[in-house]
């Protein structure tokens, strides 16, 4: 287990960075920096303006330099100096942002394992029942519609039509988290509900359960006892990529919610073609998500002791 | 590793008129662990392995699920790559060719596989099947390929009707036959029979082994007989070589291995089939444990931990193979004693 | 995105037993002279399920919708009627028009033929890299498939929607950067899919009866291996597909999609959602054509998981 961890770790670092080399590389070949002063989307500033700030930002020297260079304050959180707030650097810029995403990832993240979790064990009670269509027609929506989708239809439905959600925009009373919270979560609920649903029929279905009833067991403790201490844990594994889904689906909605997050300021940012913030936060998800999947991956580990950690991949 | 060091593992000896010689073949497997898949030790699946098959002739292996037989037959027809060792067809060494080097021989030795349900694609036709290694190696025009195919199922005792059906359609029986009629397509020298009884029921099995013993004498066919059933093993071949964990122990023609076995192993093996007198009274040998690992063998003679004759000195030294009457070798120091 | 994808490798891992699954309960019922073919049962059990064949019509009006867009639709899509600027929809503009006045119905049709086009046309590219891929790596084996694996490792960590959104900001939006955005984004779940599928199918007992009759490793690869293979691919594409509309759409949302006037759907309402209170038809026509689009193919590639997977129909 520890063995597997520390292999992990290690394979991890060389994973982060070709990640960083790879966007280093890509961010220095796009046209439209102060290198490229003709190309089609530079700044319009002159020339020799731009000559003179690519000398200050280092962008003359050989491209793997920079990135040595750029590596080491990255170690330092020194991500350099914002191109499109100039004077302010990306550390400066963007720490007030990530209070807000967090909060708001968060509070759907707990949502979507919540709700997602009881719709997907009430189904597998009654399934085949009016529940369980339930159940399965939320997931079939959250899984199908793209967040940004959900969130208009939201907008339209419950603000413009029902009007039962005051118009708002922006994170400054609880009213303004509702709409974007339930937006953000209904992905990662629909696969909570469906992996939790067909994990525990499977754990139904099994001999120790059909076991446990037939000794006569009270169907209360059948299920608390048997079936859901098994069934929740390979549910886990998909937390990784459901974790991942929370952080990139958040642009949309911060967006469309005027939420003042980190992927509303990501998409501002590429629009703006500010590299030093969009490298920051390229490699700051790259990173997360990592540490994320390993976390998830140890988790599953220690929950389920049939696990063992020697095989091969 | 010296696998060559003792000549007499090599026995037995060269005769004239053999089709495939194997001489001290090796076959490891390395096993991988941890996430970046170091090597941490060797499966020693087969261990310095020598014996001749004459043409036309049935040559038998038996022995224990586990044993190696199957890894040994793969290795014959170039499935694995051997670790060490020669397997000479015909004069040519096989161990050592390449791909396309390989081509030309392999349309000479054919195998049947043991699983009949695993060993036919399910996606293909009968047909498709029987006639792929015709289809592989160019033979006749398409119409003559088909009329090959009929001709081969008619063979093995099928109807030529039942080419479009796909193997799911069929029993087991039927397809362990559909299975030799793809071996014989090619009209193979040698043919590789790995446990082609053992899938199948006790009722079929012996219909089966009798449709292998007749197509041997009708094409003149040679035999690599792979079995753990001594009784079918010894049905079908003229020779049989005894083999527990990676090692041959006995070798020598039917007649001597199933009235005079030398080996421990041998009479356990022997004792355990039954005999069909009423009345008949027979000792049964009962080895105590398990087979060891094949990852770290017993020092010295690899029985040892199971053999009841076994002493002290057999931990120290691998006990070769030895002539004890024409054509008869054991390994065991004390193949006399018991 | 990364949960869409989650799924549909849920998906296929579910269609790869499935196919062991049909081959058991296909063995098991041998019945002389019927001739049970895996697909033409599938499509039976395709048609009984009430949910797929309304995916099923669905797509036909998409694919309908996506080819006769020049007969349909009433106007050209980036013809502007300056009388009629954002407008209500009515009788002559049954979806209203834009803020430049033109007719919001055309510009939906049209959208179907773009997303169709590039998520479909992206879809076999794909499919023509990761297969290929897929299976070299699992059959070889050794550093070739080390060296794909580390690739589709790498990969894997960043969100392949932020990874689609780095490239199109790099190259710049347009329809060609798209299909590229598209493609290096997409290869993995495929190529994944088939190496697993190689490896397993690699050491079957037929594989190595057609290597003993003399098969090459193309041979093998075409005629042994990618048939049986063949049920968790096509659950694959038809997985792959909504989730490359919705990744067209995210990102011509975000305004780094095609390139205007050209219509697509994500970018008509990524322009026009904060007009929603005013002109909500702007952003909400758009919006349901995206979804029933998605709607369509998930209950489809569902359905045709499920027809697969004789196991779900107990």
């Amino acid at each position: 287990m520890l063995r597997y961890a520390i292999e992990r770790l290690i394979v991890m670092v060389p994973t982060v960075f070709v990640l960083a080399l790879v966007l280093f590389v890509l961010m220095r070949l796009t046209p439209g920096s102060p290198l490229q002063p003709n190309a089609a989307n530079a700044n319009p500033l002159s020339p020799e303006q731009q000559e003179l700030l690519a000398k200050e930002w280092g962008l003359d020297r050989p491209i793997l330099e920079q990135f040595v260079v750029y590596l080491d304050k990255a170690a330092h959180l020194d991500f350099g100096t914002s191109y499109y707030f100039k004077t302010r650097t990306v550390m400066e810029v963007l720490p007030p942002f990530i209070p807000v995403s967090l909060h708001l990832g968060l509070m759907a993240l707990a949502l979507a394992i919540v709700v997602g979790g009881l719709l997907g064990v009430v189904a597998a009670m009654n399934q085949n029942g009016p529940i369980d269509y339930l159940c399965t027609f939320v997931a079939m929506l959250g899984v199908s519609l793209p967040n940004f989708v959900v969130a208009i239809l939201m907008i339209w439905v419950f603000v413009l039509i029902l009007r039962v959600v005051p118009m708002t925009g922006g994170w400054q009373t609880p009213a303004d988290w509702i709409l974007p919270t339930i937006t953000l979560s209904l992905g990662p609920l629909a696969v909570i509900a469906r992996y939790v649903r067909s994990s525990m029929i499977d754990v139904i279905r099994s001999d120790y359960v059909r076991t446990a009833r037939a000794k006569g067991l009270a169907e209360r403790r059948v299920v608390l006892v048997h079936v859901l201490k098994n069934a929740l844990i390979p549910p886990l594994t998909i937390l990784g990529p459901i974790i991942a889904a929370v952080l990139t689906g958040s642009p949309f909605v911060e967006i469309i919610f005027r939420v003042p997050g980190v992927g509303r300021y990501f998409v501002e940012s590429i629009l703006a073609r500010d590299y030093p913030v969009m490298m920051a936060i390229f490699l700051f998800y790259g990173i997360f998500l990592q540490v994320m999947n390993l976390v998830v991956d140890l988790a599953y580990g220690v929950a389920d002791p049939r696990i063992r950690f020697g095989g091969a991949d | 590793m010296t696998l060559l060091d003792q000549p007499s593992t090599l026995n037995p000896q060269p005769s004239t008129g053999e089709l495939l010689r194997v001489e001290g073949l090796v076959k490891y497997f390395p096993i991988r662990a941890g996430f970046f898949g170091s090597t941490i030790g060797h499966v020693r699946a087969v261990d310095g392995v020598s014996f001749g098959i004459k043409r036309g002739e049935a040559f038998g292996l038996v022995g224990e699920s586990g044993c190696g037989k199957t890894t040994l037959a793969q290795t014959v027809i170039r499935l694995y790559k051997p670790s060490d060792g020669r397997i000479l067809f015909d004069g040519v060494d096989l161990a050592s060719l390449g791909a396309s080097a390989l081509r030309p021989i392999r349309r000479r030795v054919q195998m049947i596989f043991q699983d009949p349900y695993a060993s036919l694609d399910p996606r293909m036709t009968v047909g498709h099947i029987v006639g792929e290694p015709l289809e592989i190696y160019g033979v006749g025009t398409k119409a003559q390929r088909e009329a090959r195919v009929a001709e081969l199922l008619k063979t093995v005792g099928l109807n030529a009707y039942m080419v479009n059906r796909y193997p799911h359609e069929f029993s087991g029986g039927q397809r362990q036959r559909i299975g030799i009629a793809r071996a014989l397509a090619l009209q193979p020298e040698l043919v590789i029979c790995d446990e082609p009884v053992s899938a199948l029921d006790v009722s079929i099995q012996a219909q089966v082994l009798n449709l292998l013993r007749d197509l041997q004498s009708e094409f003149g066919l040679t035999y690599l007989f792979i079995a753990h059933n001594l009784a079918a093993v010894a049905y079908v071949c003229d020779r049989i070589g005894v083999m527990y964990l990676g090692k041959l122990v006995e070798l020598g023609t039917t007649e001597q291995i199933c009235t005079r076995a030398r080996h421990p192993y041998t009479k356990a093996l022997l004792s355990a089939v039954p005999i069909p007198a009423p009345g008949a009274k027979k000792e049964r040998i009962v080895l105590g444990g398990d087979v060891p690992s094949p990852v770290h063998p017993p020092s010295g003679c690899r029985f040892r931990t199971r053999c009841p004759i076994a002493r002290d000195d057999c931990a120290a030294a691998i006990p070769p193979l030895r002539e004890v009457e024409p054509g008869h070798w054991v390994s065991c120091f004390y193949a006399e004693a018991s | 995105m990364e949960v869409y994808g989650e799924v549909a490798r849920e998906n296929v891992a579910v269609a790869a037993e499935a196919v062991d699954a049909a081959q058991l309960a296909e063995a098991a019922e041998v019945q002389p002279g019927r001739r049970a073919s895996l697909w033409r049962d599938a499509g039976r059990r395709l048609l009984r399920n009430k949910l797929a064949v309304a995916g099923l019509i669905g797509v036909c009006v998409l694919v309908f919708l996506a080819v006769f867009a020049d007969v349909i639709s009433p106007y050209p899509y980036d013809y502007q009627d300056f009388l009629h600027i954002n407008e209500e929809p009515s009788w002559q503009f049954p979806l209203g028009t834009d803020l430049v006045g033109r007719d919001m119905l055309s510009r939906v049709i049209y959208g179907a033929r773009v997303s169709l086009s590039v998520s479909l046309l992206s879809q076999i590219v794909i499919l023509c890299i990761a297969v290929p891929l897929g299976a070299l790596a699992g059959y070889r084996g050794g550093w070739v498939d080390m060296l794909v694996m580390r690739m589709v490792d790498v990969f894997y960590a960043i969100p392949s929607l932020l990874l689609a959104i780095l490239i199109m900001s790099m190259l710049g939006r347009g329809i060609e950067n798209l299909f590229i955005a598209l493609i290096v984004t997409g290869w993995l779940t495929l190529t994944r899919l088939t190496r697993a599928q190689v490896l397993t199918l690699r050491d079957k007992e037929y594989v190595k009866a057609a290597r003993t009759a003399g098969a090459g490793p193309l041979r093998i690869i075409v005629r042994h291996i990618l048939p049986n293979a063949l049920t968790p691919i096509v659950v694959a594409v038809t997985f792959g597909i909504p989730q490359l509309i919705f990744a067209e759409a995210a990102l011509s949302f975000i305004g780094i999609g095609v390139n205007p006037p050209m219509p697509s759907w994500g970018q008509m309402v990524g322009e026009h959602q904060q007009y929603l209170r005013s002109s909500w038809w702007l952003a909400v026509f758009p919006t349901a054509a995206i979804a029933l689009t998605m709607l369509s193919f998930t209950f489809l590639g569902d359905g045709i998981r499920d027809a697969l997977d004789p196991r779900m129909n107990d």
